[in-house]
């Protein structure tokens, strides 16, 4: 089977973001890491072909920064990967042209992707890329079990309260959930093994034509600090000062 | 407030990359596959590989402890799994020759992975280190039959190793060995009792190959008459399948202070007279051949003060930002004053500054001590070569007792800044007490450690190294004496080391007057006051190093004001990282390194009194 991962880079979980006073992320001394649900994706995309042979490519929309990412991915056993480049802040649907692109390109029998990255958290670019392909989509899988003959998933999705099973025939986008599988570290050989691994950069004027963005960032604020608490003597106070507070 | 290990990635680049230049290894055939790059991905995923499987194992580790039943030894429950996903990774022999399945990388690079290994889990990593130390000795001295039946197995982790040289009767004075070497139909038995043994037996390993020191019969007395003999619990076919049980049996474990997850493991060869050993190189080598492994341990040990002691620094360093107590001194009188986080009250910030300084110039010691050993081994200067393995060797000693005593005292002192809370179970430090306290002991007491750096180190070859350490040392304060910003740190630290050499000097006339006494009664803070000198001059040097890179970076951002230096120190972490390096180097000259004028002082005083007392009765 050949399976397509995709990545984005995140800042790493502990960052503390800071702003300038315009509103704009300073970014410049920001470490980042591979999107902790996009991790899930390459452990199931490796566990697949484990199972059925084939091949996995680790795919990412980004900077030259990102092949550090890729490399990653690389490193936990991925067999090789492709990188659009741009040095440009795309919305989702940009990114998601961008990605079908690579993913026609390579035609793999299957793509999964994180649910969403920590960061924006818009969860959109995996459905926008299966509208894109004309391809069947399942979300917020928690387990992935690929038929026989390939032709299909039994995927178990995670949905408000409870599960439920869909199948899908493939290719298909698939994206993860957290219970899906817990991602491997990267080995000491794997890493050194990586860097001779083949990594194609594409860049961006090569996947055709873009939209235009249809989605901007004006402005980041952060929240302001917590207000002190106030302890009231009973319910009825409660009530009369969320009133006058105009808070209900 | 969490459990999880913590490691200042930030330095350990520092030191090999900015301040050693081990990319100069990068140049050579046997390294030319690595570049800086390579070496950062690995040092952050084996962060990232301590923190998340082997910390977590730490604390439970230490709760369960090990379990002797019936002979048989059982290791927490928790490290089966750890410790298989550690060799399955391939993080079990860092530096150990690609030919028998390490991973081949510069010494530098083990000793700073090493460190993170020992740090998130002691215990564990002694099973580890143990068996990678016998494997290598095993590597270099083994006959081919001995490397193909159990090197390769060793270093996958599938079996364990360890070193067996205590005997109840024999501790410090292996010249007291009693186990017993027979010969019978070509082949060797072995009879006797080792205790102390670390991984000596559990259950994470299918096989154990002890290292034993024993005697041949007929043998010389004392420490020559040794005999180094490999010995597997199950021996082993020539197909490399596991044979009959060899007569090695479990009597009991210890029951410690710390390092609870650790077995150290009471062993009895040949009950049965059906212990069969192989002797490796020949007879009455064998101290010879364990001092090989035993200097690889020495530094593995002197990691392990380092390892825990930084730990303990960085968790004391959060522990400070977050406990909220008691205003500032200077608004003590205003009722209305904020209290503040304890990092901001000045006896706080000298207990973090001296465990910073202990625990980056140790770090910087042994980083330094690993890289002269990879340049001892592959430098194509012959000259180089020969100069820094005796740089490595006259630093061993150095390297296991400084590193070991200061890293003790950095974990009290962060369970200090803790106050009651760093006293109870509930947070890590006083754990990192217990486990780091064996470091000043094993492995060779720090009390022998320093009569090998006085009695044979610091002479040897008629004092050249010593010399020529001297001579480097010089060179450094001569280049560097008009420094902008520590050359009064520089002046100060020239004297130090000129009273080093002068108390040397004083111990080599007594020598020959024949007074053996009383410099062994100094040997002790002569050690840690060569160890001052040397970590005085590797953070000096940390500090040249971070000045010139702060003022590129200043040049870079155009910081030329007094004003412009202070926000990009504020707002730029490389910036913060640098400057706090040159004034680490400043308080470790100021503050710790003026105790060098305190011990000199004791140690010219010529006072005997301990050796006059009369402790016998």
């Amino acid at each position: 089977m050949k399976i397509v991962a995709t990545l984005k880079r995140t800042p790493q979980r502990d960052t503390r973001m800071k702003l300038t006073p315009e509103g704009a992320l300073v970014v410049d001394q920001v470490q980042y890491e591979v999107n902790p649900f996009d991790e899930l994706a390459v452990e199931e995309a490796l566990v697949i072909r484990d199972k059925f042979g084939g091949e996995v490519i680790a795919l990412a929309v980004g900077p030259a920064g990102v092949a550090e990412q890729l490399q990653t991915a690389l490193a936990m056993g991925a067999d090789r990967s492709v990188r659009v480049e741009t040095d440009q802040p795309l919305d989702p649907l940009q990114t998601a042209h961008a990605l079908a692109a690579a993913v026609r390109k390579e035609s793999p029998d299957l793509v999964l992707m994180g649910k969403l990255a920590i960061d924006a958290e818009n969860g959109q670019v995996p459905l926008m890329l299966a509208e894109l392909l004309g391809w069947p989509h399942a979300s917020f899988a928690s387990k992935v079990e690929v038929a026989a003959d390939q032709k299909s998933a039994r995927v178990t999705c995670e949905v408000d309260g409870g599960l439920e099973i869909v199948e899908v025939t493939l290719p298909a986008i698939i994206t993860t959930d957290l219970r899906l599988n817990e991602p491997r570290y990267a080995s000491l050989p794997g890493i050194l093994k990586a860097k001779k691994k083949p990594a194609a950069v594409i860049p961006l004027a090569e996947v055709g034509e873009l939209p235009a963005p249809s989605v901007s960032v004006a402005a980041y604020r952060t929240l302001p600090p917590r207000q002190k608490g106030e302890v009231v003597g009973s319910a009825e106070e409660l009530a009369e000062k969320l009133l006058t507070k105009k808070l209900v | 407030m969490s459990d999880e290990y913590l490691y200042d990635l930030r330095d350990g680049q520092f030191v090999l990359f900015e301040q050693l230049r081990i990319q100069r290894l990068f140049e050579l055939p046997q390294f030319s596959e690595f570049t800086v790059g390579d070496i950062e991905m690995i040092l952050a995923e084996g962060l990232k590989f301590c923190q998340k499987v082997l910390s977590p194992t730490n604390k439970l580790g230490d709760k369960e402890g090990c379990r002797w039943e019936n002979g048989k030894v059982y290791a927490p429950k928790s490290f089966h799994a750890a410790y298989k996903q550690q060799c399955e990774a391939g993080w079990m022999a860092m530096s150990t020759e690609t030919e028998f399945g390490g991973q081949g990388m510069p010494f530098a690079v083990g000793a700073a992975l090493g460190e993170m290994f020992i740090g998130a889990n002691p215990s564990l990593s002694m099973v580890a280190g143990l068996t990678r130390a016998a494997a290598e000795l095993l590597a270099a001295h083994g006959t081919p039959e001995m490397k193909k039946k159990f090197v390769h197995k060793m270093v996958a982790g599938e079996w364990g190793g360890t070193m067996c040289l205590t005997e109840p009767q024999a501790g410090t004075a292996l010249g007291d060995i009693t186990t017993m070497a027979h010969k019978r139909d070509g082949k060797y038995y072995v009879r006797g009792q080792k205790i102390f043994i670390s991984g000596g037996e559990h259950d994470m390993v299918d096989n154990i190959v002890h290292l034993v020191l024993a005697r041949c019969e007929g043998a010389s007395p004392g420490t020559k008459g040794l005999s180094l003999f490999v010995i597997p619990k199950y021996r082993v076919g020539a197909d490399g399948k596991l044979g009959e049980f060899n007569d090695v049996t479990c009597a009991g474990i210890e029951h410690k202070m710390g390092i609870n997850a650790s077995p150290t493991c009471q062993l009895v060869f040949g009950e049965n007279d059906r212990c069969e050993a192989e002797l490796i190189g020949s007879e009455e080598q064998g101290i010879r051949l364990m001092f090989d492994m035993m200097n690889s341990a020495r530094i593995g040990v002197g990691l392990q003060g380092v390892a825990m002691g930084s730990w303990a620094y960085l968790l004391a360093l959060n522990y400070a930002r977050s406990r909220i107590q008691s205003p500032e001194m200077k608004n003590v009188r205003d009722a209305a004053a904020k209290s503040v986080p304890i990092v901001k009250h000045p006896d706080v910030r000298r207990m973090l500054a001296t465990m910073k300084a202990l625990m980056e110039g140790g770090r910087s010691l042994l980083l330094h001590t690993s890289f002269c050993l990879d340049l001892a081994a592959h430098s194509p200067d012959a000259e180089e070569r020969e100069r820094l393995l005796a740089r490595a060797e006259l630093f061993t000693p150095i390297c296991k007792a400084w590193c070991s005593d200061t890293g003790y005292e950095a974990a009290t002192l962060a369970l200090q800044t803790y106050g009651g809370h760093g006293y109870l179970h509930d947070y890590p430090v006083e754990q990192i007490v217990r486990d780091v306290k064996i470091a000043s002991i094993y492995e060779g007491t720090n009390g022998v450690q320093a009569l090998d750096l006085l009695g044979r180190k610091v002479g040897r070859k008629g004092g050249t190294t010593f010399l020529a350490l001297m001579g480097d040392i010089q060179k450094f304060i001569d280049a560097q004496k008009d420094h902008p910003a520590l050359g009064a740190q520089i002046a100060q630290f020239a004297g130090r080391k000129e009273k080093l050499e002068a108390t040397t000097m004083n111990f080599a006339m007594q020598q020959m007057s024949g007074d053996l006494d009383y410099p062994l009664l100094s040997a002790t803070p002569y050690l840690r006051m060569f160890g001052n000198v040397a970590v005085g001059w590797l953070l000096l040097e940390q500090g040249v190093v971070a000045h010139a890179a702060l003022e590129r970076l200043a040049a870079d951002r155009q910081a030329t004001t007094a004003e412009a230096r202070r926000a990009l120190i504020a707002d730029n972490a490389d910036a913060r990282f640098y400057d706090n390096k040159i004034k680490t180097a400043q308080f470790f000259i100021s503050n710790l390194l003026s105790q060098n004028e305190h011990m000199a002082a004791l140690i010219a005083s010529g006072d005997r009194s301990p050796l006059e007392m009369s402790f016998e009765e």
